[in-house]
């Protein structure tokens, strides 16, 4: 259902920039969505969801190893999720691969087995892009991501849902 | 009843990839029943089918491709396997069942979820010992390679990393069973669960330490119902007070039946406790008359060799040690 919902969102927020809809001064423009999908490892790593929509509305999914299992809907400020689009275009994500790990080994010095994989997605201005990051590939350009990922994290403050 | 490590080894063997035997296996929050899960959905997954046993469905956990597991039915036809997904990687935590069910199968009955509650439920058995407690690889290799600890026994993983386990949670995190040195591995390979091992089938690594340094210290649990009995005259010589010079420094021994404190502080004649010990250990006797210390806290390994009348010492497999029976 959340993966349906994402979608929708996704398909109407990449509608919605196609009839020209622009950015307004500070605010993020509307089909802005910044999707944080952590999954598992051995390590029994907390496997949870987060969503962050354009008015700063986010929704999180805690599945599994977590403290807080199920859906919560809250909010951040705009100008943290400002910041977070910022650091999204100071990473240059639109311009990372689509997969670090073991679908695209090209840029992995080597794999570890069981670490987490992380799904970033990252909507705004008509563009959107999903990367995968598996944490066992070390590599150019996971360092950014995992930076950005915990950035999304720390905007959000999953660690009270977690931990 | 005395545990049967061979049992133990062997049901592991026999189901290292594939649910235990009470049909079952865990996720984070749920028991998933592998009865149920062919005929409903139980879970539930959104790509679910019916997988009837009388269509040569069997449930497996294999590699996912993606340095996990996940648990899936298959079945060849044709020559062509086919799959259904029970459950992705996401949630699986079957260890301490699995570990459970094969202690059970060595006659020792256990049904424990989690692993703190199993390593501490196995280290209150009368039938264990604890041979070394929360120490770092190498040591725990000394403790693996003094032939004390045997295939059967198990491994407690307890992480130390920050960034480590149930989100950097100091506990014991992950339990496993000792299958010795097969399969290639001369440190020792482990059984387990979530992720699936055995030592020579692995598609990760099986060597007892599964992880560099600085991820987990390790627990070493013996079960010690087949332990050699102790030659009676000369286990007889043990019990008192020993002195132990090596490398420079003297400790005080107080020898029990199979186990042994230590001191720094000299005792006095007719003394027979250590108020705060320095560490203990458990002592084993071989044929021979050989005996290796374990000591817990540390790891230590400490052999004493027969020479004449009484013992020389080595510690470590290196440093010599002189000993002296007080009283």
């Amino acid at each position: 259902m959340f993966k349906v919902g994402i979608l929708l969102v996704l398909t109407l927020a990449t509608a919605a920039s196609s009839f020209g809809q622009t950015v307004k001064g500070s605010e993020p423009s509307a089909d802005t969505l910044i999707v944080l999908q952590r999954g598992a490892c051995e390590q029994r790593c907390a496997v949870y969801r987060v969503a962050i929509f354009a008015d700063g509305t986010l929704i999180y999914q805690g599945r599994h190893f977590v403290r807080q299992s199920g859906l919560i809907k809250s909010v951040i400020p705009v100008e943290v999720l400002n910041n977070l689009i910022h650091d999204f275009e100071a990473a240059g994500f639109f311009h990372l691969e689509d997969s670090y790990g073991y679908a695209n080994k090209e840029h992995c010095e080597a794999i570890d087995a069981g670490e987490p994989t992380a799904i970033l997605t990252f909507s705004n201005q008509g563009r959107s892009k999903t990367v995968l990051h598996n944490h066992g590939c070390v590599g150019r350009g996971t360092k950014q991501l995992t930076e950005l990922e915990d950035k999304v994290d720390h905007a959000v403050g999953t660690i009270k849902w977690i931990k | 009843m005395a545990y049967k490590r061979t049992d133990a080894v062997s049901f592991a063997d026999s189901h290292w990839n594939i649910p235990a035997d009470d049909g079952i296996f865990w996720l984070s929050n749920q028991s998933v029943s592998i009865s149920q899960v062919r005929l409903h959905n139980v879970i539930p997954t959104s790509s679910w089918k019916k997988a009837p046993v009388g269509d040569g469905w069997q449930p497996f956990f294999v590699d996912d491709g993606g340095g996990g597991e996940k648990a899936v039915f298959r079945r060849v036809v044709g020559g062509t396997t086919e799959e259904i997904l029970i459950n992705s990687w996401d949630g699986i935590a079957d260890c301490a069942h699995f570990l459970s069910r094969c202690i059970s199968a060595g006659g020792v009955k256990m049904n424990e979820r989690g692993v703190p509650s199993l390593v501490n439920t196995l280290q209150s058995l009368p039938n264990t010992k604890t041979l070394c407690e929360k120490v770092v690889k190498e040591a725990g290799q000394r403790v693996i390679d003094s032939g004390v600890f045997k295939p059967g026994d198990m491994v407690g993983y307890f992480n130390i990393d920050p960034a480590g386990d149930y989100e950097g949670a100091k506990q014991y995190s992950h339990s496993t069973m000792y299958a010795g040195k097969i399969g290639g591995k001369t440190d020792g390979g482990i059984t387990c669960h979530t992720i699936c091992r055995f030592p020579g089938r692995s598609w990760v690594e099986d060597s007892w330490w599964l992880k560099p340094p600085g991820h987990y210290t390790y627990t070493l649990i013996h079960f010690s119902d087949d332990d050699p009995t102790p030659d009676p005259v000369k286990a007889a010589a043990l019990p008192g007070w020993w002195q132990l010079d090596y490398a420079g420094r003297t400790e005080y021994y107080l020898m029990r039946s199979g186990s042994v404190t230590y001191t720094k502080k000299a005792p006095t004649k007719g003394q027979t406790t250590v108020h705060l010990p320095e560490g203990t250990a458990y002592w084993f006797m071989a044929p021979n008359g050989e005996i290796t210390f374990t000591w817990r806290k540390s790891g230590t390994v400490e052999v004493w060799t027969p020479a004449g009348s009484g013992y020389t010492s080595k510690i470590n497999g290196a440093t010599p040690g002189v000993l002296t029976k007080l009283f």
